[in-house]
């Protein structure tokens, strides 16, 4: 069966239905207000997209986030813009579905951190009734996406110059 | 070692004067931290990504977090530590830096 991000001449061919465009949009909205909240970092999920970058410094880490100023947000609030504009589109550009990607990601982090995903979480503990059951039925649809997109994608292009990377 | 007091504030003297010299030279390291959330897949495309690692070296990594809880990724200056980091938490991952013990 022929995934939902195909590539096609340099770009990517995307078959979604209405129901996941419209659910990408509405994530979309939902990330985009908890980003441009007053005070974001007190919201654990939203912590958890700028973690500390010193694990016991907590000024290192807080000189790190100054330093770094409104760009993380910034970058995250960029991406959600971009979805946004293009969710509709029937075709992407590698650069668009890699954006797509990063948001996605990004949805995951702050659904699974709300509803405390663990590495054994299954659908048994969602059930039926459950307050976080949908919220782990989209969870579980990003996930499917995601891979989608990394298995569209490809191997990332290795520089030659940098393989080395240290 | 002695403790001269001047005034209030106790002074140590006889202090090895070669203490701190070295610790400009120390590498930063980076390391990845395990999470439930990114996917195994994910971590390792991220790896060959940003560092342009190979796919075993980069799979190795990711198997490092995945069952050891952590990795070190990377390494260097702490300019290029810290830009690592940034970069690694613009994809989602959780990483620190440290001084190389």
């Amino acid at each position: 069966m022929a995934g939902p991000f195909r590539r096609r001449r340099g770009a990517f061919a995307v078959h979604l239905g209405s129901g996941e465009r419209e659910l990408l949009a509405e994530l979309c909205r939902q990330s985009r207000e908890l980003l441009e909240a007053e005070d974001p970092s007190s919201d654990p999920s939203i912590a958890r997209l700028f973690p500390a970058a010193y694990k016991d410094d907590p000024l290192g880490s807080l000189e790190f986030e100054t330093n770094l100023g409104d760009t993380p947000r910034n970058g995250k609030l960029a991406a959600i813009d971009t979805l946004e504009r293009t969710v509709e589109a029937s075709e992407l550009t590698e650069e668009e579905l890699l954006v797509w990607m990063g948001a996605v990601n990004d949805f995951r982090l702050l659904l699974g951190t709300r509803i405390d995903i663990t590495e054994e979480s299954t659908e048994r503990d969602y059930p039926e009734g459950d307050p976080n059951h949908d919220a782990f039925q989209v969870y579980v649809y990003l996930t499917w996406l995601q891979d989608r997109m990394l298995r569209a994608l490809g191997e990332p292009e290795v520089p030659r110059s940098v393989g080395r990377g240290r | 070692m002695s403790t001269v007091k001047i005034g209030t504030a106790p002074v140590h003297v006889d202090r090895p004067a070669d203490e701190d010299v070295n610790e400009p030279d120390l590498p930063w390291i980076v390391i990845v931290w395990n999470d439930p959330i990114n996917l195994m897949t994910y971590v390792t495309w991220v790896f060959m990504k940003l560092f342009g690692y190979p796919r075993e070296q980069a799979e190795r990594l990711m198997w490092d977090v995945h069952s050891k809880g952590k990795a070190v990724v990377s390494s260097g200056p702490r300019e290029k530590a810290e830009s690592d980091v940034a970069r690694l938490h613009a994809y989602g991952l959780w990483a620190t830096l440290q001084k190389d013990a």
